[in-house]
């Protein structure tokens, strides 16, 4: 279940490093890590994050592509 | 110490102490002084009061540490009111450098810092970094030496140092441990280490199924850049979800078991068996090894470097008069073996070390001057360059007489040991070469130590191919 979730989650997701914020990825990882102890954060955290990352949500504009690009 | 205001004495700020703001190092003749900011200076007081801080403290895992009172401290006042309050740290003996450890070092300097995040965390505290760098090796074994990066865990807050442990730690490790790739120019490569992103692109489709790659490289470097630009303020997020220690902890415990469970057999290594089938008789052997005993003996020296130390041997005879002894080999298996042997046996005063002579740790990071030169960390009284020479010369190139000159310009006292041509391993070396190393010769080798040094002691080993100098500075 959990691999299946982070799987999911993770194939989904594009890559939009427009500038640097090296801490957030990681940070989000140790909830996923955190294995059953995590389970009520990540619920908490919501659903809009899952949506966002199977591609229900906005994505990111032209801009934001293009700074990637150029970083 | 004494109470008695103190004098300004020729100071100098640790010039890789600059990365966090809420103090900085200052080596004030041969004290170690730190000063800190006022939360720092707080949370250094707590510290003190807590339980595990004097459980490693007193199992000699956290260097010793004081809090000492301005008048005390021998700054020029303009120094003294940058900061709040001072802290005077234990001198450790040789400051030595990730990139110059072997795999067990680095695993074993990776497993106290969990340790010291373990207990924080439980303590309401945590460590705001972790790096090798705040580690260092005493009496051979690690110590965590950046006391103030103890400071108040937040509510809410992640483990702050998780990225860099892995940048700094997990991944050189799990690069050694899986793909056979050696830790000490990854981590001489980039002071911060191997970049999740790099890491993540030396990991294959098929180490994904090596334990821990998946989550700690592979998600990691998905998740960093699906979000390392987000604008969303994740941290609050965390905090409001009820992110609580116990998911710190869990985190921590799991990484550590990995680290642990990490293990390297040396492949790939050229040195590693070398004692077993070293070339020269028994009582050569024996010979030799009187001959460096009374030479350390007779030195007097306090440091003594083992260059090219391969199993440690000499460097054990050295370590019985001399103070402290640094035992570097270019070939890191050899080295992981001395660690490992060392610890086994509780071996105090020698601390080894992956070094290239040929190729030397730099200065290097922040102006050049964040991390120094091994020779300014620890300028020998005495170099032992044994069975070494031939191997700077015809395999690295080296000029015999630069060679000379460089010994020369680290230590007033030199045992070199002299193998000749007629020898078989000189002879493998020569074999699939062009031999343009017409310097390579016993005269050229005495008369280059004679412009340097006067020769002390001579001793022509019995098979004829091996003579070992004593040289000291001629005055």
């Amino acid at each position: 279940m959990k691999y299946l979730l982070i799987t999911i989650l993770a194939l989904f997701t594009q890559p939009a490093w427009a500038y640097l914020d090296p801490g957030t990825g990681s940070m989000l990882l140790q909830v996923i890590l955190g294995g059953i102890a995590a389970v009520g954060v990540a619920l908490k955290l919501g659903w809009h994050k899952i949506r966002a990352a199977l591609g229900f949500a906005k994505k990111p504009d032209e801009d934001e592509e293009t700074e990637q690009e150029a970083s | 110490m004494s109470a008695h205001t103190a004098h300004p004495v020729e100071h100098g700020i640790d010039a890789g102490s600059f990365r966090d703001r809420d103090g900085r190092i200052y080596l004030a003749g041969d004290r170690v002084l730190r000063g800190l900011s006022e939360g720092a200076l707080a949370d250094f007081r707590k510290l003190e009061g807590k339980k595990f801080y004097r459980r490693f403290a007193d199992a000699g895992k956290l260097v010793a540490t004081k809090e000492v009172s301005g008048d005390e401290v021998p700054l020029p006042q303009e120094e003294k009111a940058r900061w709040a309050g001072f802290l005077e740290h234990e001198r450790i003996p040789v400051v030595s450098y990730a990139y110059e450890w072997s795999f067990g070092m680095l695993q074993d300097a990776a497993l106290l810092t969990l340790d010291l995040v373990e207990a924080a965390v439980k303590a309401g505290m945590t460590l705001k970094d972790a790096t090798p760098y705040n580690v260092q090796f005493v009496a051979g074994k690690p110590v965590f030496i950046d006391i103030p990066s103890f400071e108040t865990l937040q509510p809410g807050s992640t483990w702050t140092g998780y990225r860099q442990f892995c940048e700094m730690f997990l991944f050189p490790l799990m690069l050694q441990a899986y793909k056979g790739i050696d830790i000490q120019p990854m981590m001489r490569a980039r002071i911060d280490g191997v970049g999740v992103q790099t890491m993540a692109r030396m990991c294959g489709f098929r180490d994904r199924f090596r334990k821990g790659v998946f989550s700690h490289v592979w998600l990691q470097a998905k998740l960093d850049r699906r979000f390392g630009a987000t604008s969303q303020d994740v941290k609050s997020e965390l905090k409001s979800a009820g992110f609580g220690k116990e998911l710190i902890l869990a985190n921590v415990r799991k990484t550590r078991k990995l680290v642990q469970k990490l293990s390297w057999g040396g492949e790939g290594s050229e040195w590693g068996a070398y004692e077993e089938f070293h070339n020269y008789s028994e009582s050569d052997h024996a010979l030799k090894e009187r001959f460096i005993d009374e030479c350390v003996r007779d030195s007097g020296a306090a440091i003594v470097w083992d260059i090219g130390a391969n199993t440690g041997q000499f460097s054990r005879i050295a370590a019985k008069n001399a103070q402290q002894v640094l035992a570097m080999d270019i070939d890191h298996f050899a080295v992981e073996r001395m660690y490992r042997r060392h610890k086994e046996e509780g071996v105090e005063n020698i601390l080894p070390l992956v070094q290239n002579v040929c190729d030397p740790s730099p200065s290097w990071g922040w102006r050049g001057r964040e991390r120094g030169e091994l020779v300014d960390r620890a300028k020998p009284d005495l170099v032992l360059c044994l069975a070494l020479i031939h191997h700077v010369v015809i395999t690295a190139n080296v000029p015999l007489d630069e060679f000379i000159e460089w010994l020369a310009s680290l230590t007033d006292q030199l045992v070199i040991e002299y193998v000749s041509r007629s020898d078989d391993k000189v002879e493998t070396l020569l074999r699939n070469k062009e031999d343009k190393y017409h310097d390579y010769s016993r005269e050229n080798l005495e008369s280059a130590l004679a412009r340097h040094y006067a020769i002390r002691k001579t001793l022509p080993l019995e098979s004829g191919n091996r003579f070992l100098y004593w040289c000291a500075r001629a005055n």
